[in-house]
């Protein structure tokens, strides 16, 4: 009777348990930093937040993947598919990159990357500016056998038109007969992380970083060994979070190479964790690129461990059921919520040269560091389990107006008409038309945006401040909910003012 | 039936039709000629330059049997690439010289006459436009040919006559998206036996001129659908026609993989070939059918290709080798 009675028991708690897994997101929890790492390591609940489907575009050599460039991806594709005529009557061509938008897992119309010059390198082996007017890219120099990194700059021709323009020497750090291949940049900027067999490297091909300090790139550093194997690691990429993405043949995997990732935390990373097989397979798994803009794409890459190496190439996205949880990238699904580091908050400051009105930085980052440490940590939600986030540049304001947000009326109303006034606003967007944008939501609150025309661009703000304080902490609110390039401007007389001074 | 199915339909029916039409003209009767369907299968035999034009290797045999002639062409052109170990973390990268290399060995029977040779073409292109889209392409063909004469046909002056004899092709093409346009010269030292005086038996070899140009108008791109008419003119020293009589309009209607078309002339005479390319071999049929006159029966010809596409695309961007 006792052992009828354990057996019911055991049996009852098992339907429990089971029905418990089958019940979708029951089964999801958060990490204390809302993160899904406990999803990660189970590939059937992995399914639920993630699509992984294969694209439909070549990868050609010597590319092995792509790279999200502005609003679709960068890849190698040969010039007479540029052409109107049907490539199989044009004998010739060559290889060639090109970008188009990628719109519903479809591949747009292909436009030359780099009209005025050939750019034939790896296209996953370069990462971009934030304005996208400097690339790090891979190369092998004219007479070497080894790889390198070099910079490229857009700027305007004779004819007023863009060119990219090729540094002609590799980076400093890039000496010796070694491999410097696939530059990552960090969302600040300030660190670049790469793959190299250089002098330090543990075995093969290591992860190193370097950090831009004083005006040049520092002595690179091994990521060590809990990244760093005896084997290949490459194919470095930093998510907006400065999350890690790899791919590796000496950690733990499915086979061949496996992507990893390791969350930033402040200073370093992380011990990687494998991405699990619903993204790695048997083969290569190489090349994992995300979209850095709204973090809700990703491509990787699948190479045949044959002879001929084929490579198809597939895109992750993040799955509408998503919607419900406090989930809006796929960062947070792999790695959870970010880690706030100061000094991200410093050098992105750094990206405001751009628009050529570049005020001084040193003494800004100086002040901003400063300010920055005076903020509560929760001030900006980042250790309170934030609410729920619903951002869109896309959708219509209808339906933006549909979540239950409290709209923050301006703290300044009428700020031209006060003399000698100081107002801080948050620039989150800058386009060259004029945009129909009635309003944003952050972190449950409706802000609405504020236009002004300066030069030669639309440039569209939100919140007005007296004091720089709050200013830092809603540009860090931006920053985290879809902003990455949000920063602080200001503003005399109602007026854009670049004085240094007004941001001490 | 959607296009996919209607396309792998009219597939099947081209690759039956290409099989099976040659044994309903070998019923017929014939007369000699010499092979034609090169112009329209392996043009390179005819321009140097044209060699190496595709991204890879590709061998043919082009056939014709009629009666006591026939002839047989072997023939292989490819542009020469080099694989490079290229960057670590990337499969070996093909490189593109810009030097073709080709090659024939041919055979033809045709009447009294006997001729065996063997060819080598080499053509540099030099291309027009930084993404290598159009070139400018200079070939050459050296070759020697084994000629020997029937006995029971000739007089006794050339009985048992045999002539080895060299000689060259040039040829120069450009080549552009949307046209192209070919010039080329064969057989440039002439008749070996010019100082003959019995000039009845002469080896039926003359110099040879050919233009192309044509066109390609693209219809649909979804599925590769190309019109390209063009213009064939053929001339040699021998030439006793009128000068109508050498052009050659033709048409070709591309639809993915397959190709269809037709050769108007003057003299009469109208053509159709067929071509179907797999991703690594082809085939292909030539028809046509003789004006009727005092002197020819209205006769067709026939004759097929055959070859292979050696490693479709050594890009390896796809595994459709390009026409």
């Amino acid at each position: 009777m006792k052992i009828f009675f354990k057996i019911t028991l055991f049996l009852i708690l098992t339907i429990i348990l089971l029905s418990s897994g089958i019940n979708g997101h029951d089964i999801y929890s958060l990490g204390p930093d809302n993160s899904l790492l406990g999803i990660r390591d189970d590939t059937t609940n992995l399914k639920r937040f993630i699509g992984v489907e294969s694209f439909k575009l070549t990868i050609l050599p010597p590319s092995s993947g792509v790279q999200f460039y502005k609003d679709g991806i960068v890849f190698l594709s040969l010039s007479k598919y540029e052409k109107e005529m049907s490539p199989a009557q044009i004998s010739f061509g060559t290889a060639e990159a090109y970008y188009a938008a990628v719109t519903d897992s479809v591949l747009g119309k292909h436009t030359i990357f780099s009209p005025f010059s050939s750019f034939s390198y790896p296209c996953e082996a370069m990462t971009f500016s934030k304005d996208f007017n400097t690339i790090y890219f891979t190369k092998i120099p004219k007479k070497e056998k080894k790889e390198k990194i070099f910079i490229a700059k857009v700027s305007a021709n004779s004819k007023n038109q863009m060119e990219l323009v090729p540094e002609i020497a590799p980076l400093d750090f890039c000496t010796g007969n070694y491999n410097y291949s696939h530059p990552t940049l960090s969302s600040d900027e300030k660190m670049l992380v790469f793959a190299s067999d250089r002098e330090g490297s543990i075995g093969g091909m290591d992860l190193f970083v370097s950090r831009f300090e004083g005006g040049k790139w520092s002595v690179p550093e091994n990521l060590g060994k809990q990244i760093n194997t005896f084997r290949n690691e490459f194919f470095p990429f930093l998510d907006k979070d400065n999350n890690l993405y790899f791919s590796s043949d000496g950690l733990p995997g499915d086979g061949g190479y496996d992507i990893f990732t390791s969350k930033f935390n402040g200073s370093g990373w992380d011990k990687p964790i494998n991405l699990t097989d619903r993204i790695n397979s048997k083969d290569d798994d190489i090349a994992f690129t995300i979209n850095k803009t709204d973090g809700k794409t990703a491509f990787f890459t699948r190479r045949q461990k044959s002879v001929k190496g084929d490579m198809q190439l597939y895109m992750v996205t993040l799955r509408q059921e998503v919607a419900d949880l406090k989930i809006h990238s796929l960062s947070y699904v792999f790695n959870g919520m970010p880690v706030p580091v100061k000094s991200l908050l410093v050098a992105s400051r750094e990206d405001q040269p751009s628009e050529k009105d570049s005020i001084n930085t040193k003494p800004l980052v100086e002040v901003i560091k400063k300010e920055e440490s005076k903020v509560p940590e929760n001030a900006a939600g980042l250790k309170k389990k934030p609410d729920k986030v619903t951002i869109s540049k896309t959708e219509p304001a209808v339906k933006q107006a549909e979540a239950k947000v409290m709209t923050e009326k301006p703290s300044i109303t009428a700020p031209s008409e006060q003399k000698n006034v100081v107002i801080y606003r948050i620039q989150f967007l800058t386009s060259n038309n004029h945009k129909n944008q009635k309003e944003i939501i952050l972190n449950g609150k409706s802000y609405n945006p504020y236009e002004y025309f300066y030069l030669g661009a639309y440039r569209y703000t939100i919140g007005e401040f007296t004091t720089l304080l709050p200013a830092v902490e809603l540009q860090k609110i931006c920053r985290q909910s879809g902003y990455p390039q949000a920063f602080i401007v200001a503003f005399k007389n109602n007026a854009r003012s670049l004085d240094p001074k007004l941001f001490k | 039936m959607d296009l996919k199915s209607k396309k792998k339909v009219i597939g099947k029916v081209l690759l039956i039709f290409i099989f099976i039409s040659p044994f309903y003209i070998t019923n017929a009767q014939q007369t000699p000629l010499s092979p034609i369907s090169y112009w329209v299968f392996t043009p390179y035999i005819y321009n140097p330059a044209i060699v190496g034009s595709k991204d890879f290797l590709s061998i043919g045999v082009n056939a014709a049997f009629q009666g006591n002639s026939n002839t047989q062409l072997l023939s292989g052109n490819t542009r020469i690439s080099k694989t490079k170990s290229g960057y670590f973390s990337s499969p070996d990268i093909v490189e593109f010289k810009n030097t073709g290399i080709g090659g024939s060995i041919f055979r033809d029977i045709n009447g009294i006459s006997n001729n065996i040779g063997i060819s080598a073409s080499f053509s540099y292109q030099i291309p027009l436009t930084t993404r290598k889209l159009s070139f400018l392409s200079f070939g050459i063909s050296l070759k020697g040919v084994y000629n020997t004469l029937d006995n029971d046909s000739v007089g006794p002056a050339h009985s048992f006559k045999k002539t080895f004899y060299p000689d060259f092709d040039i040829g120069i093409y450009f080549y552009g998206t949307s046209f192209f346009a070919g010039l080329s010269s064969t057989n440039i030292l002439g008749n070996p036996w010019k100082s003959d005086t019995l000039e009845i038996f002469k080896i039926p070899v003359s110099r040879q001129y050919f233009f192309t140009a044509g066109f390609k108008i693209l219809l649909s791109k979804p599925i590769n659908l190309v019109l390209e008419p063009s213009v064939l003119i053929v001339a040699s020293d021998s030439t006793i026609r009128k000068i109508s009589d050498n052009i050659n309009p033709v048409i070709r209607l591309y639809l993915e993989d397959f190709c269809i078309g037709t050769c108007f002339s003057s003299g009469g005479k109208i053509s159709f070939f067929t071509q179907y390319r797999y991703p690594k071999f082809f085939v292909g049929a030539y028809y046509e059918l003789a004006k009727k006159t005092a002197y020819f029966k209205n006769t067709p010809l026939i004759e097929f290709t055959l070859g292979i596409n050696i490693q479709p695309d050594k890009s390896r961007f796809s595994n459709h080798s390009h026409w």
